[in-house]
């Protein structure tokens, strides 16, 4: 069976490893990463279903991030934020990088586990 | 330089050498330890059926990384099951261990282990053993011993942080913000801003910058006009700021006219990063003042500020 694909980026093993777990199941492989170039280049080798990225610091620092995961992925995988600031700015800011859902901490399991299945079963199906 | 000086420099440089690697190798143990112990409870919290999921650890270290590993979990999530996880401190004796270690340790390491236990289910009771550590010396032991009352007790928060007998810093109602995401405490910011205690009007003025109260206008221009606690003015100001409001208001005006010049110039700049237009801060600051504004605008270095 092809299990689909969930990458996480996260320089704090702690949180990558309790989001890895609640988006995790028997259908999908969750891949961690602790750099930017990491994250690049697994989702290049990849091609994941669901990105998710637990910093806003890759946004801010001109390192274009979006475009390196998505270049040579036309299927566009859509990238979930999750971080702590909840500033409207920094929320409008993503959304024009290109990042698809902003969620903050602390975050609900059951909600979140629920977005990530539901996101990956409509990639999918596309 | 003698054959004994060098002798007892490479023998010292050796020991630190063997001391440094083994305190690595110990924490590198325990943060392994502590991402298993985080599938363990992120499993039993998400499984239908908790009982069924067993999570025990015997030694000291694995007893330290479980309630490290709860802790990242409470810190991180809210709508826990919180029987599930008071389970799983009784069978390994967190409560025990932890009381223990704040008792015998000092300093950061102290106030960490009372960060660990702000995260675990507890007996209010027992709780009051620690209250005298919210009178330390040190601030961060006496904001974490603050955060494990209000923990343990949400109901009696309000009468806990109005006896704190210390100024809430930014960096204290901040842990306090923390606790209030994950719905352990109250958002009623209304009694906090009419109290007449400051660290409670600082709470609550912290409440509406935290949670975009945009109702709370009303309230804040009211503080300003009859507030004669600078800080608390400043801390307002600031406030209103961040829900984006107009600040043009005579008393405004006034409050800012008797400001400092170092004060005006960081508020300036904070008005430049909450994405105030030009003509807003023109409105309010000399034109000198506003040039700063402006070359903060023409800069990469607001989004920087963001960071």
């Amino acid at each position: 069976m092809n299990r689909s694909k969930i990458v996480i980026y996260s320089r704090c093993t702690a949180a990558a490893t309790l989001v890895a777990e609640i988006v995790g199941c028997d259908s999908a492989r969750v891949i961690c990463c602790s750099s930017q170039e990491l994250l690049a280049t697994t989702c290049e080798q990849h091609q994941p279903e669901l990105v998710i990225i637990l910093a806003i610091k890759p946004f801010i620092d001109g390192s274009e991030l979006i475009k390196q995961i998505r270049r040579g992925d036309k299927r566009r995988p859509p990238i979930y934020v999750v971080a702590w600031q909840q500033s409207e700015q920094i929320v409008l800011s993503l959304l024009e990088c290109g990042v698809d859902q902003y969620m903050t901490f602390p975050i609900c399991m059951s909600r979140l586990r629920g977005k990530s299945y539901s996101q990956i079963d409509t990639t999918q199906r596309v | 330089m003698t054959i004994g000086s060098v002798y007892i420099i490479v023998v010292t440089t050796i020991t630190i050498a063997t001391l440094l690697l083994t305190w690595l190798q110990n924490r590198r143990q325990v943060s392994s330890l502590r991402n298993q112990y985080i599938k363990q409870i992120t499993s039993l919290l998400l499984s239908e059926q908790p009982s069924s999921v067993k999570i025990l650890a015997r030694s000291r270290r694995n007893r330290i990384a479980l309630a490290e590993a709860i802790y990242t979990v409470v810190s991180h999530t809210y709508g826990n099951d919180t029987d599930a996880l008071r389970h799983v401190v009784e069978q390994n004796r967190l409560e025990s261990l932890l009381f223990r270690e704040i008792h015998l340790s000092h300093g950061t390491r102290r106030a960490r282990m009372l960060m660990l236990l702000s995260a675990i289910p507890l007996n209010a009771d027992k709780v009051k053993q620690l209250s005298h550590y919210m009178h330390s010396h040190d601030r961060d032991i006496r904001i974490s011993a603050l955060t494990v009352a209000l923990a343990s007790s949400p109901s009696m928060a309000i009468r806990t942080i109005a006896t704190f007998d210390f100024a809430l810093t930014p960096f204290d109602t901040a842990r306090i913000i923390a606790l209030l995401r994950r719905g352990l405490l109250p958002i009623a910011y209304e009694p906090l801003l009419d109290s007449n205690n400051h660290n409670l009007r600082i709470l609550g003025l912290a409440i509406v910058r935290s949670f975009g109260i945009e109702i709370a206008e009303k309230h804040l221009h009211k503080i300003i006009s009859a507030e004669e606690d600078i800080t608390i003015v400043n801390q307002t100001i600031y406030t209103l700021a961040s829900l984006g409001r107009p600040l043009h208001h005579t008393r405004i005006r006034e409050r800012l006219a008797a400001m400092p010049a170092c004060k005006r110039k960081e508020l300036c700049r904070h008005l430049t990063v909450e994405g105030y237009s030009l003509s807003a801060v023109r409105s309010i600051f000399t034109e000198q003042e506003s040039v700063y504004a402006e070359l903060l605008i023409n800069s990469y270095k607001r989004a920087l500020v963001h960071a």
